[in-house]
């Protein structure tokens, strides 16, 4: 295969050999097959804000794929990895790209497959309680047509708008409705895959099983590196009846753990849980008499039943003010509705700041103090560094602790610098406490450093599991801390 | 004519963003490709206005798939028109 230096730059671009692109054509037709250069330059990303700040200082994240195929169907795609398997050609699955930790971006001229014409709802059984539905269809149009019929999945993540089902199940992806409806991989019931050997695997949707470990749960995570995820059937519930939202002022964060812990703790379920440490609560509550005296903003919402809704939200009240919170005007949670589906980034990204966004899981008896350490050692880095952060997946036994990023424009080389030391102080902490690395933006490739600490003998496991079924590590190869392909590029 | 500052403000606005507008372009639409969308498109005139990729048929073939950021007028969380700066950015070709 042929490489050359772009104009711009060392961009390293590969190119399909012929043979192999005529046969690609062969199965998805011509026009599904992409090569030209251009095309290819919008592949060679996802949304990792490293390979955003590569960009745009004019390089590349890492490579451009060779090339980009869209199948149609399964059979297609049961086709197009026979072809890989047999002229040892790499895969990426891709959906909507919109992972934030590089697990879509090429590391070795990967060829892309581009899974966005398999997007449409198979089926919603209304006795069953589910819903089919083929993995490239998009977020927001899929929760819509659910709607339409009277019905949620309760899968909601901001990036709702910009990814695909099958990425939400691909990511082990976590929604703001979570604390009600559960995270994906407790509505994921079933699912169809094309593993990387070019069998098909058929997870038949049932209520539970008990047959050996999960075999749907090496899918669900699996990033791309296990499997072509195909098809999905997802629990589904009416659409609540009734909604009701509230917005408390607490003295201090220590008394906001503890309240929605008790809140949890005593099964009630909030659909809606976010707790905000002081630096964001104060950007949402400029003026609001309440935060004077108890800084820290606590938005819940509850949904279902009437009945249901109204003791719960009576109840968590209570709690609440037993852990001395006072109700506030609503205008934050308004606030956060009207914005809960965009991203925050854009304007920082393109004014040439440094912005990242990292989730991790600590246990509610180590969450103070995790959260104090991560705070002041990030701040420590550099003067102008802004850390925030905030609470919004809540669990009996701990919560998931979302922060903020951002540092000014400046010079490159020292930016990156910076960027790569806070991630490693972050997650580094986060491992002394006990807690978890990655909450729900999967692992990729940016946290590869630190998977194995998390899940040490674990990625034994995983890697035997890859070994058996992608012996030629054809698979997205190199992502979530597992075998890079020879040849591939380092980020 | 060279591509204005705030040409190039939008343009990178609409390239970060992660194309918010997606749900606006049709599931039974023939085309699903990710080089289509708003997104892609800006951050592919970008690279041609810095000459980091060249402007040869592909990348006009490419710049010239409007269907999606056609459908994202109107639906833009910035109130972009994406088509239309598109035009205004590489009006002259070598812009």
């Amino acid at each position: 295969m042929g490489s050359e230096k772009n104009t711009g730059g060392d961009w390293r671009a590969d190119d399909l050999p012929d043979s192999v692109r005529g046969a690609l054509e062969g199965i998805v037709g011509p026009e599904n097959v992409l090569v030209a250069r251009a095309d290819r330059f919008a592949y060679c990303r996802d949304r990792l804000p490293y390979g955003l700040f590569r960009l745009r200082s004019g390089h590349l994240p890492s490579t451009l794929p060779a090339a980009i195929v869209s199948p149609a169907s399964q059979s297609d795609l049961v086709a197009i990895v026979a072809l890989a398997n047999r002229e040892k050609i790499a895969l990426i699955p891709f959906g909507a790209g919109s992972g934030v930790l590089g697990g879509t971006i090429p590391l070795n001229c990967e060829v892309i497959v581009d899974l966005k014409r398999m997007n449409k709802v198979l089926d919603i059984n209304e006795i069953d309680g589910t819903v089919t539905v083929q993995a490239g269809m998009n977020g927001r149009q899929f929760e819509d047509a659910l709607r339409a019929r009277g019905y949620t999945a309760g899968h909601l993540p901001q990036s709702i708008n910009m990814s695909t089902v099958g990425g939400w199940v691909a990511c082990r992806g976590a929604g703001q409705a979570s604390s009600r409806y559960g995270k994906i991989e407790d509505i994921v019931i079933g699912l169809k895959a094309v593993l990387p050997n070019g069998r098909e695997l058929d997870v038949r949707p049932v209520a539970r099983r008990a047959v050996g470990p999960s075999v749907k749960d090496i899918l669900v995570g699996s990033e791309g590196v296990f499997g072509f995820i195909t098809q999905v059937t997802l629990r589904i519930w009416k659409l609540p009846e009734y909604e009701s939202a509230m917005v408390l002022a607490f003295p201090s964060q220590e008394a906001g753990f503890d309240a929605l812990r008790q809140i949890v703790q005593s099964e009630i379920r909030p659909v809606v849980m976010r707790l905000y440490d002081e630096e964001e609560s104060r950007q949402r509550t400029n003026g609001l008499p309440e935060f004077k005296r108890n800084p820290v903003l606590c938005i819940l919402h509850f949904s279902g039943l009437r009945a249901l809704t109204e003791t719960e939200r009576a109840l968590s009240l209570e709690i609440c003010q037993q852990h001395g919170a006072v109700e506030s005007d609503p205008a934050p949670s308004h606030e956060w509705e009207q914005n809960r589906y965009k991203s925050y980034s854009i304007k920082w990204q393109s004014d040439g700041y440094y912005m990242d966004t990292i989730e991790v899981v600590a246990p509610w008896s180590k969450l103070p103090a995790m959260y104090d350490k991560i705070s002041s050692a990030v701040r420590a880095l550099h003067p102008d560094m802004y850390f925030g952060a905030h609470w919004s997946h809540i669990y009996a036994e701990g919560a998931c602790q979302y922060m903020t990023l951002r540092l000014p424009p400046m010079d490159d080389d020292t930016a990156l610098a910076l960027h790569r030391k806070a991630w490693d102080t972050v997650e580094r902490l986060c491992l002394a406490h006990g807690g978890s690395i990655a909450h729900h933006h999967g692992a990729g490739l940016f946290r590869n450093p630190w998977v194995r600490e998390e899940i040490n003998a674990g990625l034994d496991v995983l890697q035997a599991i890859k070994d058996g079924i992608d012996p030629h590590n054809l698979l997205n190869p190199g992502k979530i801390g597992l075998r890079p392909a020879a040849g591939a590029e380092t980020v | 004519m060279a591509a204005s500052q705030e040409t190039f403000e939008k343009l990178y606005t609409c390239a970060y963003c992660p194309n918010t507008c997606r749900p606006s372009y049709s599931a039974d639409r023939a085309v699903q490709i990710e080089s289509q969308t708003p997104s892609a498109l800006c951050l592919l005139a970008l690279a041609v206005l810095k000459q980091r990729i060249p402007r040869d048929a592909g990348a006009e073939s490419a710049l010239n798939r409007r269907e999606a950021a056609m459908a994202s007028r109107g639906y833009c969380t910035y109130g972009l028109d994406i088509p239309a700066l598109l035009d205004q950015a590489l009006g002259q070709p070598g812009a």
